[in-house]
């Protein structure tokens, strides 16, 4: 084995191995690049990555074999001795590392060699995070020393090595560091009206974790500031369905709140009235009902309500549900797929002063006028054999309910 | 003159707003005069039962209110009632208040196959609303004053 300490600087260059873990894995020694995951080596890099991560840490011969083989092989412990100088036999031949002592045995254990100079993102990415929590820190330099922490953050720890169960904590671990980093520079970046930036951040974080309402929530909040209404009317309706999509609920309160804000910032700017009209028009001539966000139905609904002494319509609201035979849970791809169809089955089917919304991950809201209940029982019968009959899941089955709409006026006589 | 039609176009909630002049209580019921003064419309019915039926076909002709259920029959389909009820006239009623008393029904609903508004006592200056026909027809027969010993109506006994 090699003892000279200047091992990784033979030529007087400033080389050192930089090693990257969030995002892919990345081996970087001078203009040589490594990276894993290309077939026959697989378990070499999965030595590589244990021993990283347990990188303070001793690690015991039968720990490893325990990791790198969930089942039995014969002789384990030749199989590891060989996939160790693999291992380093592949560190100094693809990346021309001068020497290969950087997986070191000694007392009956093998660890990472810590005394050889490197570099590890993850160790960077958490010292950065603590020095950026500083309290003497100006704001600048806050947002400078966050900005660092999330610049480190190129994907999740690991992302092609996700599903092994050394892996999972630690990713969720950093993970909640980065949002968290993300979080609270946009409300600094906020007071600075720095909202390109956090335009910039925020998408960037929901590109890795989609369902994290906070950074939606700054996301919109810095379209609207920045005058940008129909931008974020339009990441509004597109996090109100990805939620319901994704997890069946609706977005927080915050997300429902912001809605407002827009509508009511849309206008602040005074203009003529053909040019308000032709933003009221609808862009093309549509047939078919109208798709809507659940607020703006019952804004619609409480409309007709008010209106229907004086309209004298006969208007009813349908909840249509979907279910699965025998109790079953939905799979979540297939629950998507089958409420896209129904969606588009319902829009074309009904009128065009129609009202349709989805309510909950499986049910959709109806609005039917000028329409008595036995024809609306034929209307919805007709709809739900379509829909039943286009599913491509047979056990899936869809089941309607029925009610009047109750007129303003007879909301007080009813509840006696 | 007779009714021919009535321009749908120009129909606003006023059309189902009529004022019911009750003229004889006899033989325990009800006959009079129902009159919509927006649309100068008059007829004289006889009986509780021409009163509601002459009244539906009445709004079932203008569709408005929309009735939220078909009529239901047993047996025999009626044939959807497309026409003006054959006792009412267009013309102007001079008289303004009836023998025995005066209402002014407003029908603002139609659900549950039954009608909801809301009913004016003239003489009694009360107005109220109600959810079904059975409703009105209570607050009109209180408001007549059927139970009262003169008119012979039955009570439950005590």
């Amino acid at each position: 084995m090699h003892s000279n300490n200047n091992w990784y600087d033979p030529s007087g260059n400033n080389k050192i191995l930089k090693i990257v873990m969030l995002g892919d894995f990345v081996l970087q020694y001078g203009d040589l690049v490594s990276s894993g995951y290309k077939g026959r080596s697989k378990q070499v890099w999965n030595l590589l990555e244990y021993l990283l991560i347990y990188r303070n840490k001793e690690i015991s011969p039968d720990k490893l074999m325990d990791a790198l083989w969930e089942e039995n092989v014969d002789n384990p412990s030749n199989a590891l001795k060989n996939l160790v100088y693999r291992l380093r036999t592949m560190l100094s031949d693809t990346l021309s590392l001068p020497c290969d002592d950087f997986i070191v045995f000694k007392h009956g254990t093998y660890a990472w060699n810590k005394s050889i100079p490197y570099t590890l993102d993850i160790d960077q990415f958490e010292s950065t995070w603590k020095q950026a929590q500083i309290a003497e820190l100006d704001s600048d330099e806050r947002i400078n020393k966050y900005l660092e922490v999330l610049a480190l953050y190129k994907g999740d720890f690991l992302t092609h090595s996700s599903y092994k169960e050394w892996v999972v904590p630690l990713t969720v671990y950093y993970q909640r560091i980065y949002m968290e980093c993300v979080s609270l520079v946009c409300q600094l970046l906020f007071e600075k009206r720095e909202l390109q930036l956090i335009e910039e951040l925020c998408l960037k974080a929901i590109e890795i974790d989609p369902l994290i309402e906070k950074n939606h929530e700054n996301l919109i909040m810095s379209l609207i500031e920045s005058n940008n209404s129909h931008k974020a009317l339009a990441h509004y309706e597109y996090v109100t369905d990805l939620f319901y999509r994704e997890v069946g609920v609706k977005p927080s309160e915050a997300i429902t709140r912001l809605y407002k804000v827009i509508v009511n910032k849309a206008h602040t700017i005074e203009k003529k009235i053909d040019i308000v009209k032709s933003d009221l028009r609808e862009e093309e001539s549509k047939n078919g009902a109208v798709y809507c966000d659940y607020e703006v139905f019952k804004l619609i609904y409480r409309l007709d309500a008010r209106a229907a002494s004086r309209s004298g319509k006969s208007i009813f609201i349908a909840l249509l549900n979907v279910t699965k035979q025998n109790d079953g849970d939905f799979i979540q791809k297939e629950l998507n797929k089958s409420m896209d169809k129904m969606k588009d089955i319902i829009v074309s089917a009904l009128r065009k002063d129609d009202v349709l919304s989805r309510f909950s991950r499986t049910q959709f809201l109806l609005l039917l006028s000028n329409i008595n209940f036995e024809n609306t029982e034929v209307v919805l019968k007709k709809l739900i054999d379509r829909i039943n009959r286009s599913f491509a899941y047979k056990e899936i089955v869809v089941t309607a309910d029925l009610q009047p709409l109750e007129p303003v006026e007879l909301m007080a006589i009813n509840q006696k | 003159m007779v009714m021919s039609s009535i321009d749908k176009a120009s129909i606003t909630s006023n059309i189902s707003r009529f004022l019911i002049l009750i003229n004889e209580t006899d033989n325990y019921n009800i006959s009079g005069i129902l009159y919509n003064r927006y649309y100068e419309l008059t007829m004289h019915f006889k009986g509780i039962r021409e009163f509601f039926d002459s009244l539906d076909q009445f709004f079932d002709y203008v569709n408005f209110p929309q009735a939220s259920h078909e009529h239901r029959t047993f047996g025999i389909i009626r044939n959807k009632r497309k026409e003006v009820p054959k006792a009412m006239k267009k013309e102007k009623l001079t008289a303004e208040a009836g023998e025995k008393a005066t209402f002014t029904v407003h029908v603002q609903f139609r659900q549950n196959a039954s009608w909801q508004g809301t009913i004016e006592w003239m003489e009694g200056n009360k107005t109220q609303r109600f959810r079904s026909e059975l409703e009105m027809l209570k607050l009109m027969t209180n408001a007549i004053n059927f139970d009262s010993e003169s008119d012979g109506l039955a009570d439950w006994e005590e």
